[in-house]
């Protein structure tokens, strides 16, 4: 799936466009499965990213793409069916197995994922990271917090302003 | 005690149950407050966002929030924001349905401007809208979640502070959490005794005070807290969230100080906002005391104050023996007291009129109907509760086509034990009920029940409180 390879054109009967990441590697995709981005919706709705045209993502580079494209081809068939009302169980069992796994990752690769899909306003697969990230940090104090997501040591000022707000909110921290 | 009234017969059933006593449930969604009034919060204890926003970032909410139409404003920093103002206008220029020349144009034009460089693996990177996501979908089950977080930087602070986040954050999570439940020592038989409403959480949810002295629970509703002062002899609503109290006077018409104890009344706290509150953010504002208190034996009386004007209506009565300390019920425009000989008093809030309802006929197998408890839900359905040994039964009051008033009993509940069913919270729709085994909340949506404290009180805890 989404092999990056030259686009050209249709493909039987659904039609393809062709997206260009950051570092020029060109994915060719099922024009549904990338309409799932809000931003490349109207652009293909246009007519665009179809032939050797292909729609430029500066900011998203190949791996990352790839990543949000395999999202998409699979989300793509549920979405068309309008949130999948008439999905069997086995198909939604299925989903989840698959967005399980799929967040299953290295977090640089979360934290790409996650500004691609603000980027790209791909509803579900925003929802989908944010709701990792939520997981990962529940539960944690705002130290643990912070050394899981990568923040820089705090600050003798904010060292001292999260002091005084955990003394008012001990409740919080049992 | 002049007279036994229903919290002792509660009591009483306590001693072979410890520890029960007239319970009152509270359900408030920990961070609604917030969303109220700002100008309040920063003397108050929300959890969660110690510092708070000031004046100039709720002008710069409100501003978001009009200008955009999806994803509600975080703050962004300078550069974000004038990117995201930007693609705004282009969302908001550009219907979807369009496909021409322009519209592509720009298209391609946004496409390019709102694609921000990926951040290399760190979060601090990400633009607050996408922290908003992340923030979003922390628990509401577990309070301290987004106490935590908002702690961990002060651009997560301004997230989690700021209007729209929390309006979002309800909005997102439909259910209403139980924090906790209030209840007092209601015997008073020792002398000795000091009336204590003690607040017991079931999430980790603290407020600023657990312990009331002096002070009975009237009533918990729409995020308020009802406490009758014995020794000032007012009324004081207390939001257990923010920790915001404010004393009222009680009605005129109330004996004198030391008559107060054995008085027997009863209230109702409820919001004035009207029909079209959700009840989800409402606990700063302007509220309504409904009271009802037993002259002599023989005459309720009835009045209602709003907090708006600082005064009382002048008072209604009607011909009723008595006014149980039972947790009271509201129902449309109405609110409702338990009394005694399986009578209800109606106390109707628009033209302030009184009358008397009957509870539901008993069956041979349950021949008295005294342990009950109202149920008024949100569409305006009265609705009565009881237990007979593990069966939770329900009522609701219904209209028949021609006028007529009546009781249908529509669901049997088992349990699976005897309970006390010591509150109820509209907004949730829970039944509190105390057991054995501890107290439970019986959701009347799923029917289901789920433990939600063990016995955390004792009455002889009250001569020695934890603080």
């Amino acid at each position: 799936m989404a092999a990056p390879e030259s686009g050209d054109g249709n493909n039987g009967a659904a039609r393809m466009v062709t997206l260009i990441s950051s570092d020029n590697t060109r994915f060719e995709v099922e024009a549904a499965a990338a309409s799932l981005s809000q931003t490349l919706q109207l652009t293909i709705l246009d007519g665009g990213g179809g032939g050797g045209d292909g729609i430029p993502l500066p900011n998203v580079d190949s791996a990352t793409l790839s990543k949000v494209l395999e999202y998409c081809i699979k989300h793509a068939p549920a979405a068309a069916n309008g949130g999948a009302p008439n999905a069997t169980a086995v198909d939604r069992a299925e989903l989840e197995r698959f967005d399980n796994e799929f967040v299953n990752i290295d977090q640089s690769v979360l934290y790409s994922l996650i500004m691609a899909a603000h980027n790209l306003e791909i509803e579900g697969l925003q929802s989908l990271v944010a709701k990792k990230v939520a997981d990962m940090i529940k539960g944690k104090s705002p130290m643990e917090i912070r050394r899981t997501l990568g923040f820089p040591d705090p600050t003798p000022e904010e060292q001292a302003e999260m002091n005084a707000h955990m003394l008012e909110y001990g409740w919080a921290y049992e | 005690m002049v007279k036994r009234d229903k919290g002792d017969a509660a009591a009483a059933r306590a001693e072979f149950q410890p520890y029960v006593g007239i319970g009152h449930a509270a359900a408030f969604q920990p961070f609604h407050a917030g969303a109220t009034q700002m100008g309040r919060l920063t003397e108050s204890r929300l959890p969660g966002p110690p510092a708070l926003v000031d004046d100039a970032a709720v002008t710069q909410m409100g501003r978001h929030t009009e200008s955009r139409l999806r994803s509600p404003p975080a703050l962004v920093d300078d550069a974000a924001a004038t990117q995201m103002d930007h693609r705004t206008e282009s969302r908001l220029s550009s219907p979807p349905a369009l496909v021409d020349d322009a519209v592509a144009t720009q298209m391609d034009h946004r496409t390019e401007s709102g694609l921000r460089t990926t951040p290399t693996g760190s979060l601090p990177a990400l633009v607050d809208d996408a922290v908003s996501e992340i923030l979003l979908r922390l628990p509401p089950s577990d309070p301290s979640s987004l106490a935590r977080a908002s702690l961990v930087c002060k651009a997560w602070r301004d997230i989690i502070a700021s209007l729209a986040f929390l309006r979002r954050y309800r909005d997102f999570h439909q259910t209403l959490q139980l924090l906790g439940f209030l209840q007092h020592n209601n015997n008073n038989k020792q002398q000795h005794d000091v009336p204590v409403a003690h607040f017991t959480p079931t999430t980790a949810f603290r407020p600023s005070v657990l312990h009331h002295f002096n002070r009975r629970v009237l009533d918990c509703r729409h995020g308020r807290v009802l406490l009758q002062d014995i020794n000032a002899a007012e009324l004081v609503v207390w939001n257990p969230v923010t920790g915001a109290q404010s004393s009222h006077p009680m009605p005129p018409e109330v004996p004198s100080l030391d008559a107060l104890l054995s008085y027997d009344c009863n209230a109702v706290v409820l919001c004035a906002a009207g029909a079209g509150c959700d009840h989800r953010g409402c606990a700063d504002g302007p509220f309504f005391i409904a009271f009802a208190g037993v002259e002599d034996d023989i005459v309720v009386h009835a009045s209602l104050y709003a907090s708006q004007t600082g005064t009382w209506s002048p008072q209604t009565s009607i011909r009723m023996y008595s006014v149980l300390r039972l947790p009271a019920g509201l129902a449309g425009n109405a609110t409702y007291f338990v009394g005694e000989f399986s009578t209800i008093l109606q106390f109707d809030l628009g033209d302030r009129s009184l009358s008397v309802i009957q509870l539901p006929a008993v069956t041979e197998e349950s021949p008295e109907l005294e342990e009950v408890l109202l149920t008024g839900k949100l569409d305006g359905t009265l609705g009565v509760a009881a237990m007979f040994a593990d069966r939770l039964h329900l009522w609701s009051r219904e209209v028949d086509p021609g006028g007529v008033a009546g009781w249908a009993q529509h669901s049997v509940f088992k349990l699976g034990r005897p309970a006390i069913l010591c509150g109820y919270a509209d907004v949730a729709n829970y039944i509190l009920g105390c057991t054995d085994d501890g107290v439970f909340a019986i959701s009347l949506d799923s029917f289901s029940s789920t433990k939600c404290a063990t016995w955390a009180w004792t009455r002889s805890s009250s001569s020695t409180p934890r603080t």
